[in-house]
């Protein structure tokens, strides 16, 4: 028991080298398994193993690809004893996990990867209602749009798409209810995200605009600026040009204020697209030049390829 | 001597029966062709367009003139076609209510079926029983066989008098296109106005336009003409490929010299004896007055109205600098001491910038206590349909200054007593 204890402690451990910590974690929780035989103790052992597999999916030395490998191994063992009928929070908790675990996973198809991960946090709804454990499972509903939309992404089949926005949308509804600005930021900009990516532009406007309006009411500077580059990526899918530039320019102010340079350059570049498409050549060649010299010395290949396939151009 | 008596006299004085200038325009034909100028080889290509059934989108920034320019196109077109002895429906609608293409429809519907109620019985039945919609305002005029409705809408709410009346749910879109095949076969040709189109948001105008291709393609002489201003070049290039327009007309801002004519227009359309000057304006006022009002018309009909009407209170002989001087000081101070504190500091802010456009600093952000350019978009497009702000666009997009009768001083002086 104190084995386990230990490897929780070392698991959640503020002070000290996270990595190291999670090591320390990683042997508490075996030599608990020493004494947690699955025979002799099993539901300690079936928590153990769970607390293993978690460890495991987070820890930072060694292979990442084979820490998940082990970790969904320790939860599916966890899940031998813990079942539905009998321990259906403990269940509940491990599947949420092993679901999480699949959604990361780096080896195998990607597509059932996803195709586990939703069966996992699936049956992780069958325990926590929306009633019962709110907080809960809106978290759950948020990574099932995130496995969805993955899954659309790799697939293409609109009723993933549909999917994802529901679960999104359910997410939203319960973390609104909540003070934590950051969930309700991240639920926010997925759902706009995944309504632009399903071609649902009109709805993504109307979320994104409806958002931007909480932020600037709200003077929130740094959740206001990802809304505005989202939206006005929107409008530019759907040649609304002004309105696109006008977000462009206003998530650049922004982020310009925030001084974060990686999304400012970000921002510069899509501008600048769109100003070469419209004919504004001489604004595109001024942040072109500008985000070629940002790029110049903070490597982003892909992104100086573009600028300087764009500039070739002007000469 | 009485105020009015004073006013009156002094306009007499000057050779005017009242003050003409207004800043929107008449829909008197006769009055509106007096003063309507400078938009001739519009006319000429319009014209022909929309007999032959072709549609027409007629863009430009607030009080250009666009409405003033359908207006006279209509009334044109309905006496050249009346001369060579043809039928034609010609119809203007404004103020059509809804955001949908149902609603769209719908007006339309009610429109046609209100034009040909007294030819046709189905129209009728659809003009007494159509709900949702008013007409507010009608005129009618005909000239040999081409009849001219001018119709505005307002919104109702109603029950159906009986269970067979069409409701709110129906689809009006067959309804309209047999009403519009109806008007066709009776007049022949069919013209139709939309004006206020414009002040919708783009993505309604755009999703109505986009979901009523049929409407505007089908007809063989049905002919469209729509007011647009916030279109984007895309927009309009896709919409160009849609095949809607045909053609696409830009109404630019007007130079000093078509200014002064329309000013002569305006004064000799109440003038006893016509004349080819602004008197009682003298010729340097009225180079002032065609600069302030920046080549927009409307501008100018405002600032003409006022200072006239200032000019007829009081005992000046004529409207020379110095009458101007001090009328346009009053106006000034009446102007800018009547905004409100929200108007009068984001005037102040936009006159201190030297105009608020896209490239607004964060300073000036600040000052107006907002974070971003695109929030203040909805009060600056109210500011401008009350004359406050005036937009000007260039190749760096558009940018909008503080109304000449704003008075920038009053307000630091202002804050400098308190």
């Amino acid at each position: 028991m104190t084995q386990n204890n230990l490897g929780i402690a070392y698991q959640y451990r503020i002070r000290g080298e996270r990595a190291d910590n999670l090591e320390e974690a990683i042997a508490a929780y075996e030599k608990s398994l020493e004494v947690y035989t699955r025979d002799a103790f099993p539901e300690d052992w079936a928590a153990t193993k769970n607390n293993l597999g978690t460890a495991y999916r987070n820890r930072i030395r060694g292979e990442r690809a084979n820490n998940l490998e082990v970790a969904i191994s320790c939860y599916q063992q966890a899940l031998n004893i813990r079942s539905l009928k009998s321990f259906p929070l403990d269940w509940a908790d491990t599947q949420y996990n092993l679901g999480n675990a699949y959604r990361q996973r780096l080896i195998g198809d990607q597509t059932k990867n996803l195709d586990q991960a939703i069966t996992c946090y699936e049956n992780v709804l069958k325990v926590y209602t929306g009633k019962t454990f709110p907080d809960y499972w809106a978290q759950i509903k948020y990574n099932l749009g995130n496995s969805y939309r993955q899954r659309f992404q790799l697939l293409n089949n609109s009723e993933d798409i549909k999917q994802a926005i529901l679960a999104y949308q359910q997410a939203k509804a319960i973390f609104e209810k909540t003070a934590d600005a950051d969930l309700i930021f991240d639920s926010y900009y997925q759902l706009g995200r995944t309504l632009f990516e399903g071609g649902y532009y009109r709805e993504a406007i109307q979320h994104l605009e409806t958002c931007s309006q909480t932020y600037r009411k709200s003077k929130d500077v740094p959740h206001l600026a990802p809304i505005l580059f989202e939206l006005a990526r929107v409008y530019h899918r759907i040649s609304r040009l002004e309105k696109a530039r006008l977000n462009f320019k206003d998530s650049l102010r922004l982020f310009r204020r925030l001084g974060d340079e990686e999304n400012t350059y970000s921002v510069m570049v899509a501008l600048s697209n769109l100003e070469i498409q419209t004919g504004k050549i001489e604004q595109a060649y001024d942040h072109l030049k500008e985000a070629q010299t940002y790029y110049q010395t903070h490597p982003n290949p892909q992104r100086l390829y573009e600028i300087n396939h764009l500039l070739q151009y002007y000469n | 001597m009485s105020r009015l008596k004073k006013h009156n006299y002094n306009l007499k004085k000057w050779g005017l029966t009242e003050n003409p200038f207004r800043p929107t325009s008449p829909d008197d034909p006769e009055k509106l062709a007096q003063i309507f100028y400078g938009r001739d080889q519009i006319l000429d290509i319009a014209i022909p367009t929309l007999y032959e059934g072709r549609n027409i989108l007629i863009r430009g920034a607030w009080g250009i003139g666009k409405t003033t320019l359908i207006f006279n196109l209509i009334n044109q077109l309905q006496q050249e076609v009346s001369d060579i002895n043809e039928k034609m429906l010609v119809l203007y609608l404004s103020s059509i209510p809804g955001d949908s293409s149902n609603e769209f429809y719908r007006a339309l519907l009610l429109g046609i079926a209100d034009s040909l109620a007294d030819k046709d019985e189905e129209a009728r039945d659809i003009a007494n029983t159509l709900l949702g919609y008013s007409i507010q305002r009608t005129k009618t005029t005909t000239e040999g066989q081409v009849k001219l409705g001018l119709l505005s809408f307002g919104k109702r709410q109603e029950l159906p008098s009986n269970q067979v009346s069409p409701t709110d749910n129906f689809d009006p879109y067959p309804l309209l296109i047999r009403l519009l095949n109806t008007a066709e076969t009776i007049y022949s040709r069919v013209v139709i106005a939309i004006d206020d189109f414009d002040k919708k948001d783009t993505i309604v105008v755009q999703s109505i336009l986009e979901s009523s291709l049929d409407l505007f393609r089908m007809g063989r002489h049905r002919g469209f003409i729509m007011t647009g201003r916030g279109f984007t070049d895309l927009q309009e290039s896709t919409l160009k490929a849609l095949g809607i327009f045909s053609e696409d007309i830009p109404l630019e801002p007007m130079s000093q010299d078509d200014l002064k004519q329309i000013m002569i227009n305006y004064l000799n359309s109440v003038r006893d004896k016509q004349r080819n000057d602004t008197y009682p304006f003298t010729e340097p006022v009225t180079k002032l007055i065609t600069e302030y009002a920046q080549g927009v018309p409307r501008q100018l009909n405002v600032i003409c109205e006022k200072v006239l009407r200032k000019a007829a209170s009081q005992d000046y002989e004529k409207i020379d600098e110095t009458a101007f001087n001090m009328i346009w000081e009053s106006l000034q101070k009446e102007f800018t001491y009547g905004l409100s504190p929200q108007f009068r500091n984001l005037l102040y802010v936009a006159y201190e910038a030297g105009g608020l456009s896209e490239n607004i600093s964060d300073a000036t952000l600040d000052k107006l206590d907002v974070l971003t350019f695109v929030e203040l978009l909805p009060q600056f497009k109210s500011m401008e349909e009350q004359g406050l702000l005036i937009r000007q666009e260039d190749e760096k997009g558009f940018r909008f200054l503080p109304s000449p009768l704003f008075q920038h001083q009053l307000i630091a002086e202002s804050e400098a007593e308190s």
